[in-house]
């Protein structure tokens, strides 16, 4: 490492893949700057205020971080605790039908047909068997098509974790990863609302209907993370505040409230970044965990790069469709007490969904979302800081593009959670609506997606965001993705962070 | 607009009605969705013509575009693999440039007219990749190609045509220079550039003055030899004056389907138009790779074959019978007296060295033969006249 420069690395955003990442690289003796344009740490996790209380800007639950990362970065030490580690679900269908279930145990979801009960534990661990071989995919840094023994062995590595599945497991695999999670859940059960639920889990957070193809990966996603919905006690910021705890124990600096302009480059490399102010800080390495379209063309600049890449960029599917709609409450008295410690989703049936999404292929907001509910103050009472309690919805489908998208995303919320929990709305005293454009502007994160880029087998793994950066390395040497575009992707998971800092303690700093 | 019109397929140039009337072979050829003469009457006229006197060549069909805007040399400059910032206002330059892996998409010739405005002229359509390109730059292209004719005046006489046309200054103009002038009250932009490696003159005008300023031009030129030229002898002049074709003697980028058909700049001899020195420019880091990591597949040189057959299309074998490459381009030059080829070897063929020959297949009256010929690595242009540098200009 030089000491021509102030720092080692500057990471860009101290999302918690920023943050992860700038912990891995302080562990392996960096100098490490973490700058956010934001004044507090946590990305789309951040302290906002919300009448009496603090709320995160968009993450609401944790849907799996990595314990391998929570592990290594000590995060109970520094004060990570857990309300829940699963709150259990209670999905919601037509004329007051309800399904309790969660992904992330064994017991059967109720109340079922007899038939549909029988298949859930065959359903259930097969789905836990294809996703271990995700889960695996998930913790690597994608090998080279064209590389030499590493990525050779990682290969190798793949191959037999698929082979192992077994003959019949693995036609299986192959076969329904071709297909949509509504064909496979049509084939498998007949009860609408577990069909629904299920087909929830695998198109929240993602462009997609039942119908549409990779909807069987991204379930398969969300059952590689464990399935479970978490919820930190002090809630989704107090990660955020763990992580940065950690960060600081390693020595890690931040600057935040100081957005980066651009990432300085001489002779081809990094040299450091220029700050809002114009103050440039010089360092040799550079990780943003802003998408990868947002880093090369506003951070890097098409100038620097070939026309063919910032082609591909401008094409990275990543248009947000997921809004989040708080309600402040004086109360909770009156409602279903037993609810309130769950997490409810609406998801009517898969039909429901498909016309959700329906919706929103034309630009407009679900009339009839889907939704998911929790009560943070209610599950963590230490989340109640003041006099009022807190409902915190995700709201889904909300295109970027679409006029009051606030507006009607709150409206159509309304209507959905006025089926699910009568009288709820009579309780609130103020609202709060994130949409994807919001997400966009507070994060600068292009499209305001979830994922910051589609998770799809054309943007996943080696693919991811495009093929050519799927190894967290931008052309420019020195500059670095860490971000939720990068594999595999979105959720507070601390991967890519990881993932990243690993290839950039691998280039050894200044070849 | 009439059926058979709006159905037609290929295009007619805005100077059709003259070079139709005189194109007494019938000879035509699709060039870019224009009709195009092939001959007029006789390649050997046409091409001493070029090389003796002046040849006047529809040039109209021409990619242009238009580049403007304050992001204009910026863009242009990440575009190009040469510095356009060196490029003065008033000047031209034979440029190149790549795709993302450092493959050539094509090459073709660029026109500062001042601080923010350009002209690219290239063979092939390219504006898709244009478009990309600027992305991220304060810049406006736009395809002229349709809205401005060429001409085309080369060889020797050409300056004393154009001087007779009106062209009082035109003896000043330097090589790679452009200029406005005036013909019959016609305004229009000279350069003193071309495809046939000799003194010459390319003229851009709007096509509604273009059958004027033929006329002009052929009213002045008849005491100098001026002879309309088609396609055939003006590719006999661009392989004497050692000058690549797009689809010969390289793909260009965007029509090949198969991986590796592409070449980079560095296997085609263009290495001087690289220049690593300017910062960042498509393709340059897979570039600077091949160039550090010597892993470039192929070499471009023009050979002086053995005999006088062309060796068209033929491969090349070492003295072991190894294949050594193949002839891109190849005619008997009758200015060079020898048999000349723009050949692509593989990587680490020495033509000397190794005894390269020519593999040649003649036949007489359907009699054929079969030809070895020695080949001897000689440096491109084959002709290069004196003439072609000189200013003043022009054959007093
Ligand atoms: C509405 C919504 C709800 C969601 N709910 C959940 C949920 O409940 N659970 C869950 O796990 N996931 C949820 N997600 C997804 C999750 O928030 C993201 O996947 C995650 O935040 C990505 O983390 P990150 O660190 O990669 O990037 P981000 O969290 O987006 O952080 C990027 C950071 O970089 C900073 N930054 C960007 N550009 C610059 C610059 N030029 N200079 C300085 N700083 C810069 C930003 O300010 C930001 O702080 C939700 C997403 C949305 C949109």
């Amino acid at each position: 490492m030089s000491t021509k420069h102030r720092y080692d690395a500057i990471v860009v955003g101290a999302g918690h893949n920023g943050m992860v990442c700038a912990y891995y690289l302080a562990r392996a003796r960096r100098r490490v700057l973490v700058v956010d344009a934001a004044d507090a740490v946590g990305g789309a996790a951040r302290p906002v205020g919300f009448g009496d209380l603090t709320v995160p800007f968009a993450a609401h639950l944790d849907y799996g971080f990595s314990r391998r990362v929570a592990d290594d970065m000590e995060l109970a030490r520094h004060g990570l605790a857990w309300a829940s580690n699963d709150i259990a679900g209670t999905a919601f269908g037509e004329n007051g039908a309800r399904l309790e279930w969660s992904l992330a145990r064994d017991d059967t979801p109720s109340p079922l047909p007899a038939r549909d009960a029988g298949r859930w534990p065959a359903f259930r661990q097969r789905m836990a068997r294809f996703a271990s071989v995700i889960e695996d995919i998930a913790g690597r840094v994608p090998p080279c098509l064209r590389g030499d023994g590493a990525d050779a062995r990682a290969w190798l590595a793949i191959a037999w974790r698929l082979r192992r599945l077994g003959a019949e497991d693995m036609r299986e695999f192959l076969r329904i990863g071709a297909i949509n999670i509504f064909d496979v859940l049509e084939e498998t059960f007949d009860d609408r609302l577990l069909k629904g639920a299920l087909a929830t889990e695998a198109v929240l957070g993602h462009g997609l209907a039942p119908r549409s193809p990779n909807s069987v990966l991204t379930f398969l996603m969300r059952m590689a993370s464990g399935g479970a919905a978490a919820l930190p006690r002090g809630g989704m910021t107090a990660l955020g505040e763990a992580l940065r705890s950690a960060c600081a124990a390693r020595g890690v600096e931040f600057r935040l409230g100081t957005a980066v302009k651009r990432i300085v480059i001489e002779n081809d490399r990094a040299a450091g970044v220029e700050l809002d102010d114009g103050e440039i800080v010089s360092s040799s390495d550079v990780v943003s965990s802003a998408d990868a379209r947002t880093t090369g063309l506003d951070l890097i600049g098409a100038a620097h790069l070939d026309t063919g890449l910032v082609r591909r960029l401008c094409n990275v599917r990543g248009n947000g469709c997921t809004a989040r709609v708080d309600l402040l409450l004086d109360d909770v008295g009156g409602l279903e007490r037993d609810l309130l410690v769950r997490r409810l989703l609406y998801a009517g049936d898969m039909d429901t969904l498909e016309r959700a999404f329906n919706d929103s292929k034309y630009g407009n907001v679900s009339s009839e979302p889907l939704v998911e509910l929790v009560f943070p103050t209610v599950i963590d009472p230490a989340q109640k800081t003041g006099r009022h309690h807190l409902a915190t919805a995700l709201v889904q489908y909300v295109p970027r593009t679409a006029d009051d998208a606030g507006e009607r995303a709150l409206d159509a919320a309304r209507g959905v959670i006025g089926r699910m929990l009568p009288g709820l709305f009579e309780r609130v005293v103020d609202t709060r609506t994130v949409t994807p454009a919001d997400v966009e502007n507070a994060t600068g994160i292009h499209g305001g997606h979830w994922h910051h880029a589609e998770i799809a087998l054309d943007q996943f793994f080696m693919l991811r965001p495009v093929p050519s950066l799927a190894r967290y390395a931008m052309p420019v040497a020195g500059t670095w993705l860490c971000g939720a575009a990068m594999h595999p992707g979105g959720g507070i998971s601390g991967l890519p962070g990881r993932n990243a800092a690993a290839q950039v303690i691998a280039s050894g700093g200044r070849p | 607009m009439n059926d058979a019109l709006s159905l037609r397929q290929v295009l007619e140039t805005p100077f059709h009605a003259r070079t139709s009337a005189l194109c007494r072979t019938n000879h035509w050829g699709n060039w870019a969705g224009y009709t195009t003469v092939q001959v007029y009457e006789d390649v050997q006229i046409e091409y001493f013509a070029a090389r003796n006197a002046a040849s006047l060549f529809d040039l109209s069909p021409m990619t242009k575009y238009d580049i403007e805007g304050p992001g204009a040399e910026a863009f242009l400059n990440r575009l190009l693999t040469r510095d356009v910032r060196k490029l003065r206002a008033g000047r031209v330059a034979y440029v190149a440039w790549c795709d993302d892996d450092g493959m050539l998409m094509d090459d073709g010739t660029l026109f500062r007219f001042d601080a923010d405005r350009f002209r690219l002229c290239s063979q092939e359509r390219h504006l898709p990749w244009l478009l990309d390109s600027a992305i991220g730059f304060d810049v406006d292209i736009a395809d002229v190609t349709e809205s401005v004719a060429g001409l085309s005046l080369q060889g020797p006489t050409s300056c004393e045509v154009l001087r007779q046309a009106g062209c009082r200054d035109i003896g000043a103009l330097r090589p790679f220079a452009l200029d406005r002038f005036e013909i019959d009250g016609v305004t229009l932009v000279i350069s003193r550039t071309g495809f046939t490696g000799d003194l010459g003159y390319e003229l851009w005008l709007p096509p509604g003055d273009a059958l004027a300023t033929w006329d002009a031009l052929m009213d002045a030129g008849p005491l100098h030899g001026i002879t309309p030229m088609g396609s055939l002898a003006l590719d006999m002049t661009r392989i004497e004056a050692g000058f690549l074709q797009a689809n010969v003697d390289f793909l260009a980028g965007g029509r090949p389907t198969r991986t590796g058909r592409l070449r980079s700049p560095l296997e085609l001899g263009l290495a001087w138009l690289v220049d690593f020195d300017k910062g960042h420019f498509n393709g340059r880091r897979a570039l600077l790779a091949e160039r550090d990591n010597r892993a470039s597949r192929y070499r471009l040189v023009g050979l002086d074959v053995d005999g006088n057959k062309p060796a068209t299309d033929a491969f090349l074998y070492d003295r072991r019978g190894r294949e050594a490459g193949v002839v891109t381009s190849a005619m008997w030059s009758p200015t060079c007296k020898k048999s000349i080829a723009i050949a692509s070897l593989n990587a680490g063929v020495d033509v000397d060295l190794d005894g390269v020959w020519a593999d040649i297949y003649v036949s007489r009256e359907l009699r054929w033969r079969r030809i070895k010929a020695p080949c001897r690595e000689v440096p491109r242009p084959f002709f290069n006249p004196a003439r072609r540098r000189a200013t003043p200009a022009g054959h007093r």
